[in-house]
């Protein structure tokens, strides 16, 4: 199921690259409104594109959601209760949770739009009883909930990094939990924000606008728990630590900046200049972006075994922090002087100085981007000597550090019992980190498995096919998607499960196990060494 | 360790291995489900909306267009259909033998294919009036709402027979019994919204 939503993810993706060669992509700006993308007013295939894409890539995201929610919800090891789980699993549960039902919205009026265009309905047309407010309606209630779906597992990054590199329990765990959860329900009731101009009564406007104050509160009590986190703890400036210090300034003036704008009598000014422009940018950037870029130098080692370099790591962050600043933070003094969104050229003078710096602050980002591809590239070079093996090079609070990197297969050997929230560090307190268990059993595999990149495929020709109307074409490989699934149901099990057998298991885990033994451990200072092979010396928490 | 018996379908007399299995896979199709609900609800908002004298567009309406004899024969249909659906998971419960349950499947798809059959006669029936999807608002919500669900109930009669020829091959296998029950679940499901259609557009439609 996970490949298969990774699959149909990347269909959409790749119907968008069609795009760019074949026809042309989104004539109606990311929210595709009608009446605009209309047949009458868009007859080109831009808006059909968008369409396939979304529609596609969304039932991909749906799946995902639901296999999130039921792995967290029914598969945890014994004694991993709900408030033991790392924050990381906390935050994607209730993005999982927000995608079953963020999804079907967009799903349903894309595709409501599409009946309009092909088969001439009146859904969102200006004629015979249409109404494009339902479109708007239906979008964004997809829409809002959809910023809150990007960032909440970055905030789970934050949680994660900001106890890793301070060496301290998470501040406030339950007060993040009850934060997360409730942002995750009050971004629900929101979605009006996004068109206070559109002509409802000001009493609905109203109501709204306190909603979307609300949400600030529950991130505002986030952003005070990571900061008591750091307070007095054993921090390390690692590369995460640097976006997280950007992410701490910059993120906190694009969650005022919001408020400011769920104020109706203020979006009436500013609704669709470059204010408006600075704010999302101002969120998504240093909020989403940030956090992903962070969790990949947090987790990097785990997976691939070995660290990114931290000189050229540390540069790149750097280098988007001030790229972002000098890019953005000129939109908002734009904004307020009244340059509307997508502009493509002005006269008005005072706008000028503001443009420039922009511009110049874009090239910093170009850089920044380069600079990213440079750290990646340094990084695979020195792979030897930046190799972790061990599987703990900062040493790490939460299981996933008890293991070796990269991680087998099989993930974890034996299961482990779960006693505490940063179960590893209470096994490293406790003198207990390594050891060896009684016996191995058999563990039960997935066989590998060409479904994913069936459907991926077959997806993309048909969205493809519907958007040049070629019908036999869409019919052909739309009957491959139920074709493959029941040919897969009639598998034999052996055919779809296999055994890894426990005497391999164990073989590869007492010699990785034989190498901790004879490891030297390293201080948090020495993190950043060659000497750093995965192994955490003992040093406590600080006071 | 947490209960993690599943009620309802007994899925292996002896492995409580099944029971471990299915409870993720049928969480995960409720969940599924769920979603669909939301599909559905956006649907029902539309058609809401729609349903007003702006929504037809001067075009016909309820009165004119719905005969509510077939619908009452639908229901009918649809409503027996959960009963021999219902009847088929009680046979593999039963161990009745999987002809039986077979049987009752088959009943099932026989149901819902009249179900599907009067539907598609009603439509044409509108249509052949001129009530086309692209007539009014209305209209275009009324066919996508109960249109979606007829499709909903053909994916329905696919998967049937899937399961027939599942029970045929592999009737002892805990997967075939987990997905009977999902498929138990889905059908129910549909008959729910159905009642939904039913009151809010054909019942409220004539009111
Ligand atoms: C305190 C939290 C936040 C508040 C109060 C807030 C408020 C708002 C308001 C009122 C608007 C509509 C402005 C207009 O159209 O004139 C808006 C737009 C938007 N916000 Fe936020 N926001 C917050 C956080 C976020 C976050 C965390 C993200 C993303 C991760 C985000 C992404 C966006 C996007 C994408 C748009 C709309 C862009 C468009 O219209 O094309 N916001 N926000
Ligand atoms: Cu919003």
């Amino acid at each position: 199921m996970n490949q298969v939503s990774l699959g149909l993810t990347t269909a959409g993706a790749a119907l968008m690259m069609i795009s760019l060669v074949i026809g042309e992509f989104a004539t109606g700006g990311w929210t595709n409104y009608p009446p605009y993308t209309g047949a009458v007013f868009s007859p080109g295939v831009g808006p059909d594109y968008w369409i396939w894409s979304v529609v596609i890539a969304g039932i991909g995201s749906l799946m995902s959601g639901i296999n999130f929610c039921v792995t967290i919800y029914k598969c945890r090891a014994p004694g991993m209760t709900l408030m033991r789980m790392p924050l990381f699993v906390w935050t994607t549960l209730c993005s999982a949770i927000m995608l079953v039902y963020a999804m079907p919205p967009i799903t349903v009026s894309s595709l409501m739009l599409a009946l309009d265009r092909v088969l001439g309905f009146h859904f969102f047309t200006n004629d015979l009883g249409g109404n494009m407010m339902n479109y708007a309606n239906i979008f964004w209630m997809f829409g809002h909930p959809e910023v809150y779906i990007l960032v909440l597992p970055a905030y789970g990054i934050w949680s994660e990094i900001a106890s890793t590199f301070s060496s301290k329990r998470l501040y406030g765990y339950s007060s993040l939990v009850l934060a997360t959860m409730a942002i995750a329900v009050i971004a629900f009731t929101v979605w009006l924000h996004h068109f206070f101009t559109m002509g409802q009564s000001a009493s609905v406007n109203i109501a709204f606008g306190i909603a979307t104050m609300v949400i600030a509160v529950p991130t505002g009590v986030k952003v005070y728990d990571w900061m008591a986190t750091l307070w007095r703890g054993r921090i390390r400036m690692t590369v995460p630590m640097v976006y997280m210090t950007g992410f701490f300034i910059l993120f906190t003036v694009g969650g005022l900046t919001g408020v400011i704008l769920a104020n109706p009598s203020v979006d009436y000014q500013v609704h669709n200049s470059v204010f408006l422009v600075a704010h999302f940018h101002n969120v998504l950037i240093p909020g989403v972006l940030y956090g992903v870029l962070a969790g990949i130098h947090y987790w990097f080692p785990k997976v691939f075994g070995f660290r990114l370099d931290e000189r050229t790591g540390r540069l790149t962050a750097w280098l988007w922090v001030i790229g972002f600043s000098l890019t953005f933070l000129p939109l908002y003094v734009l904004g307020l002087q009244g340059m509307p969104r997508r502009l493509p050229s002005f006269t008005e003078a005072a706008y000028g100085p503001w443009v420039t710096i922009a511009g110049f602050g874009a090239l910093v980002i170009l850089l920044a981007l380069t600079m990213l591809f440079v750290t990646l590239w340094v990084s695979i070079r020195q792979r030897g000597q930046l190799s972790v093996p061990l599987g703990d090079p900062w040493d790490g609070r939460t299981l996933e550090w008890s293991i070796p990197s990269p991680a087998p297969a099989w993930n974890f050997a034996t299961i482990p019992v779960v006693r505490d929230r940063d179960d590893f560090v209470a096994r490293k307190g406790a003198g207990q980190a390594y050891e060896a268990p009684a016996r191995y059993e058999d563990i039960e595999m997935p066989r590998p498995t060409y479904l994913g990149l069936t459907l991926c495929l077959a997806m993309t020709v048909m969205g493809f096919a519907i958007v040049w109307h070629i019908w036999w074409l869409a019919l052909v490989s739309f009957v491959i998607v139920p074709a493959s699934l029941i040919y897969r149901a009639f598998l034999p099990e052996s055919e779809v499960e296999a055994v890894v057998p426990a005497a391999v298991v164990a073989a590869e885990d007492r010699a990785w196990r034989k190498a901790i033994a004879e490891a030297r451990g390293v201080t948090r200072d020495e993190e950043d060494s060659p000497a750093n092979c995965g192994l955490a010396a003992p040093e406590g928490e600080p006071a | 360790m947490i209960h993690r018996l599943y009620p309802g379908l007994n899925l292996g007399p002896a492995h409580g291995d099944d029971h471990a299995e299915a409870e993720p896979v049928i969480f995960g199709f409720w969940v599924f489900l769920m979603s669909d609900l939301i599909t559905f609800g956006i649907l029902f908002a539309t058609y809401a909306t729609s349903a007003t004298t702006m929504g037809r567009a001067g075009g016909p309406g309820p009165a004119e267009l719905f005969n509510l004899g077939s619908v009452a024969l639908q229901t009918g249909a649809l409503l027996a259909s959960s009963l021999t659906c219902g009847l088929a998971a009680l046979a593999v419960k039963h161990r009745l033998g999987s002809g039986t349950a077979v049987g009752w499947l088959i009943a099932t798809m026989l149901l819902g294919t009249m179900f599907l059959g009067l539907e598609l006669r009603d439509f044409h029936q509108m249509i052949g009036a001129g009530a086309t999807p692209d007539r009014s608002a209305w209209l275009s919500s009324y066919f996508a709402l109960v249109g979606l669900h007829g499709l909903h109930i053909s994916a329905g009669l696919i998967w049937a027979a899937v399961m027939i020829g599942l029970l045929h091959r592999q009737p002892e296998e805990g997967r075939t019994k987990q997905r009977l029950l999902m498929f138990g679940l889905y059908w129910h499901f549909l008959d729910l919204i159905w009642i939904g259609i039913l009151s809010v557009v054909f019942l409220a439609g004539l009111a």
